[in-house]
């Protein structure tokens, strides 16, 4: 439902602005672990990425947590471990997953400390088809650019939250947040806007993500977090960054 | 409670009875001489006794004395001071006109108002703006803008470059009460805060109480912002106008029943679109501008009774053909002034206002359409009572009907969605009822008290949940249609004090309480259109405002140079702010994601001001403090509030260089806002997510720069003005930080970089205005 802010953009353009690097001065958090789990229902792999926190202006080499435990166990109590496939990387296969399953994550060991989050199974909804439109017309440098729409079928009469993700020529744009609750269109289909601009030539991939509130509330705190300045809360018990959280995927693609 | 009224009352009819037995009312109106115009705030001083009154909000005067013979003394800012003799022998009726300073150049050298009006008047943290000077002051595109010129004076600090509203002593932007002619204004600026919605073409007169508001207000915890239109022309139809370069405005004006009638229409509209679409392609079929309509006519039925209606209509309107985004307000006002007697006057008031936004969004199989607006309806009376020299009382009462209708969406077209999303309606009613009176105890102490008794009703039908912590639905209560089903009230206590102490000096003090019924909620710091308003409910307490102020007010020079220091106090409870991570669209449960906290803000202002002379302008400088603290956001602890500016210096100058050119500079300084930023980072899900220690734990960079203007007069006679308007916005090309983000390295994925976004470099323009 943010398809206000393409409008935002057609203003600022008429504004003469102009930007420039800067150096800030800027402190340096001490070091907290990081944790980026997700269980992804439609392939049935859970994955669990352990890191730390950085300095502001290091690159992403984040420090990695090797030698966690890491499990995970489902409504039935039914349990699965993960492996550390990499350095930080732990990953777990065949999982059998269903709308409304509850699963149970346990991190343990992690600088001595053990981390547990719970999420439940969404319900899938469906990316049916990707739509254009001409957003400017070429000008004598640039070619023509477009805005996309991914028609989205809602699974009718549960609570469903959805994120699509843009991929730009095998691109993750990783600063566009599209996502919506079914609220307004419970149980129907509804054509829901990329916020990214492509141009002709490109290839677009629309990634439908289903998920459950919980990591929802976190998309959104992710995409406020640059805006509103502040730190998305976790859904592990103690003090860590990251959540765990439980998504269907399902995408289109589209040639400009 | 009791007592304090029964010692007002006593006073009042102590001092009235030493007047009784042969004591005479000289009343009447204080006008424009080429206009007819009324002018508010008008100084009546009688020499002989050192009293006087000022006019009301309508230009009215009234002053009560024993029978002699007087001199009086008539002056109003910007128009030539006069003295009439006065033999008072019965009551009398006298009305003044002054003529415009503009038109006695050759005669008069100076301007001025009431001597040491400044030092001698019981009021403090007011800010006047006096249109024919406002109107010297460089500008932003030539564009006059009484909002960007009031955050000029100390205590008020804009919104910034692109920012909507203003703030004032602390107080955030949706705590000052604008009013247009008593209407209020819900979103007063046009294009996210670029411009004003106020054509200063069809204004008369500005007043800003910063505090120690009189009671008659009420509504809004930290300001008021009284805005008058002008009445129209009364003795001659006339045309004035200018053309910018990025918008144009007409003002038609003129007697429909000469003194007895008059009207004025005033129109602008922004082309920017138009400018931008010829050098750029990539906003083919945009659309980009704003357009504003004011109207106001009159009509005097005899010396008694005269009626009034005000009309103002603008909206913005931002777009593509498939995407639309419009906003702005309508406000109507219907007056009658009636005259009871000499001595007692009243103005009733029927107002309608509202403020609306609507975004359409058509793409290739569904087209949307999202509304939401705030609609108000108000009736109230004002009563002046001059019930001697010494004592005038004001009381009277209002009552508005807020209606709220915070969001609907609708899906239409070939994929329709029948599921149409309509947040329940807010019905409330707020009023109010005042009495107070400014008293001059003796020559050197006059006093000014009163009470404000407001009360709010919800009033159903409406659907009231209480929450549990995480926001859940504990429970439903469904009211009826009309059912009054919460009540808030409260006492606002106002008054002020002044002591002279001696003809060029004096101390003031005031204190004021206000509770605010009213929220605008907004998440994103510089404001949106889209920013909704909600009422106080049973999960939302009103906001309470108590503020301490202290001045000393000093005149050099025969009035030349003023000078005054304010100090001020105020604390601020049940102030509110979105959790983090909240819903702000279209979201049912929005009182869940809200908090609950206090504020508190103090500081110091100076203000050295030069009235006369062929130079004038002022200093202004504000040392302050605002803070707050709200569980849920930094830990619960004080923090800095974005608009908190240590620092804030401004320098305004105009020079009559000769009778056709004036030239005219103003230079600001301010300390940069205080903003969140980040002291680490981490990924999650291929996304770089800042790390944050503390809110608002750093500045932005300092923020400052200067503007020149200069008004060439082309043409000057009785029936023909026309001058060419000159400024540079930004002379010294200063790149102030609009904003600074982060972003990742090109070509060094991972790295992270600040960037920092500058709106405007420097901006030539011109303005040809006129006048027929």
């Amino acid at each position: 439902m943010k398809f206000i802010y393409p409008l935002y953009a057609i203003l600022l353009l008429f504004v003469t602005s102009c930007t420039e690097v800067i150096t800030l001065e800027l402190d340096t958090a001490s070091q907290k672990p990081v944790i980026d789990a997700t269980l992804n229902a439609s392939t049935g792999i859970c994955k669990v990425v352990l890191t730390k926190t950085g300095g502001f202006y290091q690159k992403t080499d984040f420090d990695k947590i090797s030698n966690a435990i890491v499990s995970l166990v489902d409504g039935n109590g039914l349990r699965y471990n993960l492996s550390e496939i990499s350095t930080g990387i732990y990953e777990v296969g065949n999982i059998k997953v269903q709308p409304g399953n509850n699963f149970t994550l346990t991190i343990e060991n992690v600088e001595g400390k053990t981390y547990k989050a719970e999420a439940l199974t969404p319900y899938p909804g469906k990316a049916v088809e990707i739509s254009k439109q001409l957003f400017a017309n070429p000008g004598t440098d640039t070619l023509p650019s477009y805005f996309t729409s991914l028609l989205i079928e809602d699974f009718p009469e549960v609570k469903n939250y959805y994120q699509v993700k843009s991929y730009i020529n095998g691109k993750f744009q990783a600063s566009i947040f599209d996502f919506t609750g079914d609220e307004w269109f419970d149980g129907y289909t509804v054509e829901f806007p990329s916020s990214a601009v492509v141009y002709e030539g490109d290839t677009m991939v629309l990634e439908l993500i289903s998920m459950d509130k919980v990591m929802y509330q976190y998309v959104l705190e992710m995409s406020e977090n640059l805006e509103l300045a502040y730190n998305p809360k976790t859904n592990f018990d103690g003090d860590v960054f990251g959540r765990f959280g439980i998504f269907y995927s399902d995408s289109k693609e589209i040639k400009l | 409670m009791n007592r304090i009224l029964l010692t007002l009352f006593w006073t009042v009819l102590f001092t009235s009875a030493g007047y009784a037995q042969k004591d005479f009312t000289l009343s009447g109106y204080i006008r424009d001489a080429s206009s007819g115009e009324e002018l508010l705030y008008a100084t009546v001083q009688v020499i002989e006794n050192q009293t006087g009154t000022t006019t009301n909000l309508y230009g009215f005067y009234s002053l009560t004395l024993p029978e002699g013979k007087y001199h009086l003394v008539y002056s109003y800012l910007g128009y030539q001071t006069i003295e009439r003799p006065l033999n008072l022998e019965s009551d009398h009726e006298l009305t003044i006109l002054l003529s415009p300073n503009a038109q006695v150049m050759e005669e008069i050298v100076v301007t001025a108002e009431a001597k040491d009006k400044n030092v001698s008047t019981n009021q403090m943290s007011v800010v006047e703006l006096n249109m024919v000077e406002a109107k010297k002051i460089p500008v932003i595109f030539g564009e006059q803008d009484i909002l960007k010129t009031i955050q000029l004076l100390p205590g008020v600090k804009g919104g910034g470059e692109g920012g909507s509203g203003f703030y004032v002593r602390g107080g955030n932007a949706d705590q000052n009460l604008v009013l247009l002619d008593e209407a209020p204004v819900y979103s007063a600026s046009h294009l996210l805060g670029f411009f004003s919605v106020f054509n200063s073409d069809a204004l008369k007169d500005v007043k800003l109480y910063k505090g120690g508001m009189p009671a008659q207000y009420g509504g809004r915890a930290s300001s008021v912002l009284d805005i008058r239109m002008k009445n129209g022309n009364a003795k001659k139809w006339t045309a004035s106008g200018g053309l910018g370069l990025i918008s144009s405005r007409l003002t038609v004006e003129g007697p429909i029943v000469k003194d007895k009638s008059s009207i004025i229409v005033s129109g602008r509209r922004t082309y920017a679109d138009l400018l931008f679409k010829t050098v750029s392609n990539r906003i083919d079929d945009s659309q980009l501008y704003f357009y504003d309509f004011n109207i106001k006519a009159n009509y005097t039925f005899s010396d008694k009774d005269r009626i009034y209606y005000s009309g103002y209509l603008g909206r913005d309107v931002v777009g593509t053909k498939e995407f639309g985004f419009d906003w702005g307000n309508n406000t109507n006002s219907l007056r009658w002034n009636h005259n009871f007697n000499q001595k007692m006057f009243l103005n009733t008031t029927l107002i309608s206002s509202q403020y609306d936004y609507g975004i359409n969004a058509n793409f290739s199989k569904q087209n949307f359409d999202v509304n939401s607006g705030i609609y108000d309806y108000n009736l109230k009376q004002d009563y002046n009572y001059y019930v001697n020299p010494n004592n005038t009382i004001t009381f009277g009462w209002n009552v508005i009907n807020h209606y709220i209708k915070p969001g609907n969406l609708k899906i239409t077209g070939e994929l329709e969605v029948p599921v149409n999303v309509k947040l329940q309606k807010q019905n409330s009613l707020e009023s109010g009822l005042y009495l107070a009176n400014d008293q001059k105890i003796n020559k050197r102490l006059s006093v000014y008290y009163g009470l404000r008794m407001s009360m709010f009703n919800n009033v159903g039908p409406q659907e009231v949940k209480t929450y549990d912590d995480n926001g859940n639905v504990i429970s439903t209560i469904k009211h009826e249609k009309n059912k009054f089903f919460n009540t808030y009230s409260g006492l606002e206590p106002r008054a002020s004090a002044t002591y002279v102490l001696s003809e060029k000096s004096s101390i003031k003090s005031a204190y004021n309480r206000n509770y605010q019924y009213l929220h605008q909620l907004t998440n994103y710091t510089s404001g949106s259109p889209t920013d909704s308003w909600i009422t106080s409910s049973p999960n939302i307490k009103p906001i309470t405002a108590d503020q301490v102020s202290i001045g000393y007010f000093r005149n050099f020079n025969d009035n030349m140079f003023e000078f005054s220091v304010e100090t001020y106090y105020k604390w601020l409870k049940n102030q509110l702010d979105y959790k983090e991570g909240a819903n702000t669209v279209l979201n049912p449960d929005v009182e869940a994601d809200l908090l609950n906290g206090t504020g508190r803000a103090y500081g110091a202002e100076l203000l050295i001001r030069k009235n006369l002379g062929s130079f004038t302008g002022w200093i202004g400088y504000t040392l302050s403090k605002t803070e707050r603290k709200i569980p849920g956001i930094n830990n619960g602890n004080w923090y800095s509030a974005r608009q908190d500016r240590t620092h804030d210096f401004s320098i305004v100058g105009t020079y009559q260089l000769s009778k056709k050119i004036t030239l005219s500079g103003t230079w600001v300084y301010s300390t940069g806002d205080a903003v969140s930023f980040p002291t680490g980072k981490y990924n999650i899900d291929g996304v770089n997510l800042n790390l944050y220690s503390s809110r608002n734990g750093y500045r932005m960079p300092a923020y400052h720069r200067a503007d020149l203007g200069l008004t060439w007069v082309r043409k000057d006679t009785k029936d023909r003005y026309s001058d060419l308007s000159f400024s540079i916005y930004n002379v010294y090309h200063r790149k102030n930080a609009y904003s600074i983000t982060f972003e990742e390295v090109e070509n060094s994925p991972g790295e992270t970089q600040a960037v920092k976004t500058s709106l405007f470099g420097i901006i030539p323009s011109i303005t040809w205005n006129f006048r027929y």
